[in-house]
């Protein structure tokens, strides 16, 4: 049972107009896009928690355009092969469409990684608000989240370094509160502020 | 008793197992390949989970999405059903690792039960009777010629590992068995990564009779009886009978009373099956192989015993105790089964997969009882990715002679349409003289030309 892959495509089915990206195996769905969200092939669109580990969901080849779904409610949403994840307009792709030809492009963002490997907890305990938001600005020292190592929990401060800008602002958690990620894995895609 | 089970498995032994658990008070979680999806016996479940694509290799036989599947649907236990991942001593392992209770004996007994000599060797150990050959793998060519010639010709080489006939080769002289061992050896190597062979003499006819066990953790096991299978084709059973016409009341008490025996001699626990080829001559029973799961065929003991199989299996995983002893356990009537494959018998058996434009089999035209087993209903697919059965019919009377008649009034009474069935193949079968006396062995499907 080897599966060396980090990363699958979603599944891609039409209906009424619209694109519908369905799961590529049975697991945890977790860090959905957001409603209105633009997407490009590519492109990271949440994880799937798997009995042999973590994958990132990724927008295949062809489809552009704008969520136009909900998110799950569950931080880990149980998905079967072929549930439907997002349904995308690809009306809505507009400008973001044009400009993210390249494939990489909306991989290739500024992210912060993962140090260590461990669990990512977005908010400082349970029934706070999280650490930061898309939207909120990062500053050097600045608290990311928690990361929790065999049941100890430190702070991930934001630092400008690895081509991080010294003030960024958060476009999106890549992975969900209370997801697992492994050493190297995006955990925030960030832009210059 | 488990508050939710994953069935691992599709079709008619997925509905089998979901209906018992329901009856037993537990939540039934199936899996179904994205063919399978909407199916209406998928309705028979409590919550459904595709795990993949048609094919087998993408959906029931993918041994993590079947584990992580479970998970997410809070299951405590798993049921293989029969087919697929039933016999695979690593899936049961992996169950095992991630918390889930595998319905079925340890891995352990099931990696050994799974190799051909090991298992010989096991039940030798706990008083069976092999078939006469090589004590234990060959080495070379040398020693397979002097075994032959000890117990005489024809002998049969099979492969340790073996399955699907691979690795296996009949020889009739010291110079056949010369040109057979290297082949098999290197057919065996190919297809199962092991050539390792022994030797046994070969019986032709005879009549394939099983016992159907179940052992606990407490380490007791009762016996069910017996069922004779030996209406085959191509190794395939096609009917099914308990009891068997070729067992005296005696013969039939010893051989329950030493299979049970066998099972608690290796600490077996669960349902399963001990097969034994009984001699065309002599009539003498040794140990074929032991399946450590729960059979196709084993409504026709449920229907003598009166026993729930798949409850009972629930019930041992569960931790518990067989529910009744050995005397609690009697016989009454006769029961047999008939297996409705979509198959086309006048065309060499080819699978006929379609839509099922009639499907009615009546359950009323006796003197006898009638169960159906199945999951299909008017209007179903039959896919064509998987096994070719389609229903079951059971019938149980007080004697063989009115299982038999209330089995011809049934198939005749069948309408099914759309695809072509085994039916023809079991009427002719039922109303042949070699059946109806009870004396028939595997070599040949009675009443039906070769």
């Amino acid at each position: 049972m080897s599966s060396a892959s980090h990363s699958l495509d979603l599944r891609m089915t039409h209906e009424d107009g619209l694109i519908v990206l369905r799961a590529p195996d049975v697991g945890y769905f977790t860090a959905p896009l957001g409603r209105g969200a633009v997407v490009a092939p590519g492109m990271t669109a949440g994880a799937l928690q798997r009995l042999e580990g973590t994958v990132q969901l990724t927008i295949p080849p062809g489809v552009r355009g704008a969520v136009v779904t909900d998110p799950p409610e569950r931080v880990l949403s149980a998905a079967g092969f072929g549930e439907a994840l997002y349904r995308i307009d690809p009306a809505g792709a507009g400008e973001a469409a044009a400009e993210s030809d390249a494939p990489e492009e909306a991989g290739a963002g500024l992210v912060l990684v993962a140090e260590q490997s461990g669990r990512v907890w977005h908010r400082p305990g349970p029934g706070e608000d999280p650490f930061c938001a898309p939207g909120s600005v990062l500053e050097d020292g600045a608290a990311v989240c928690l990361v929790e190592v065999m049941k100890t929990f430190s702070t991930v401060p934001y630092r400008p370094v690895k081509g991080l800008p010294t003030r960024g602002r958060v476009v999106r958690w890549i992975v969900g509160d209370g997801a697992d990620v492994q050493k190297g894995d995006p955990i925030l895609e960030l832009e210059q502020a | 008793m488990f508050r939710s089970l994953l069935v691992a498995n599709r079709g008619e032994v997925a509905v089998r197992i979901a209906r018992a658990a329901r009856d037993a008070g537990v939540r039934v979680v199936g899996i179904v390949s994205s063919a399978d999806q909407g199916a209406s016996w998928t309705e028979e479940f409590d919550e459904v989970v595709c795990v993949g694509g048609p094919a087998p290799a993408e959906s029931y036989l993918r041994m993590s999405a079947i584990v992580q599947a479970a998970r997410q649907t809070g299951c405590a236990a798993v049921h293989p059903g029969w087919g697929f991942l039933a016999e695979n001593a690593r899936f049961a392992a992996l169950c095992e690792q991630n918390g889930l209770t595998f319905v079925g004996p340890a891995p352990s007994t099931m990696e050994r039960m799974g190799l051909k000599w090991p298992s010989k060797v096991a039940m030798r150990a706990a008083g069976l009777d092999l078939t006469p050959g090589s004590d234990g793998l060959l080495t070379d060519i040398e020693e397979a010629v002097r075994v032959a010639e000890s117990v005489g010709y024809p002998v049969i080489l099979k492969a340790d590992a073996g399955g699907g006939g691979r690795g296996m080769r009949i020889c009739r002289t010291d110079a056949e068995v010369r040109e057979a061992f290297p082949s098999a050896r290197a057919e065996a190597t190919a297809a199962f990564g092991n050539g390792a062979l022994f030797l046994e003499k070969f019986v032709t006819g005879g009549r394939h009779i099983e016992v159907q066990i179940l052992g606990d953790r407490f380490g007791r096991a009762v016996h069910l009886f017996e069922r004779d299978c030996s209406v085959q084709r191509n190794h395939q059973k096609l009917i099914e009978e308990s009891p068997s016409p070729a067992l005296s009341p005696e013969e039939r008490a010893e051989l329950g009373a030493r299979a049970a025996q066998a099972a608690e001699a290796i600490g077996y626990v669960g349902a399963g099956t001990i097969e034994f080829l009984a001699a065309p001559d002599s009539g003498r029973l040794s140990f074929m192989e032991m399946n450590t799961r729960l059979q196709v065929e084993h409504p026709v003991t449920e229907m003598v015993t009166g026993i729930d199989i798949v409850r009972e299996q629930l019930r041992i995983a569960a931790g518990g105790a067989v529910g009744f002893t050995q005397d609690g356990v009697s016989l009454e009537g006769h029961s047999i089964e008939c297996r409705i494959n979509a198959e086309d018998p006048s065309d060499g058996f080819r699978p006929t997969p379609g839509t099922l434009d009639e499907f009615s089999i009546p359950l009323d035209l006796g003197p006898g009882r009638v169960r159906v087993d199945t999951h299909v209903s008017q209007g179903a697919e039959v896919p064509p990715y998987y096994d070719s059965l389609i229903a079951k019919v059971i019938v149980h009377a007080a004697d063989r002679a009115q299982a038999i008649e209330t089995m011809q009034r049934t198939l005749g009474g069948a309408r099914i349409s759309g695809v072509s069935t085994t039916i023809p193949l079991h009427l002719a079968v039922l109303s042949s003289d070699e059946f109806t006396s009870g004396n028939y062995d595997t070599r040949s499907i009675p009443g039906w030309p070769a």
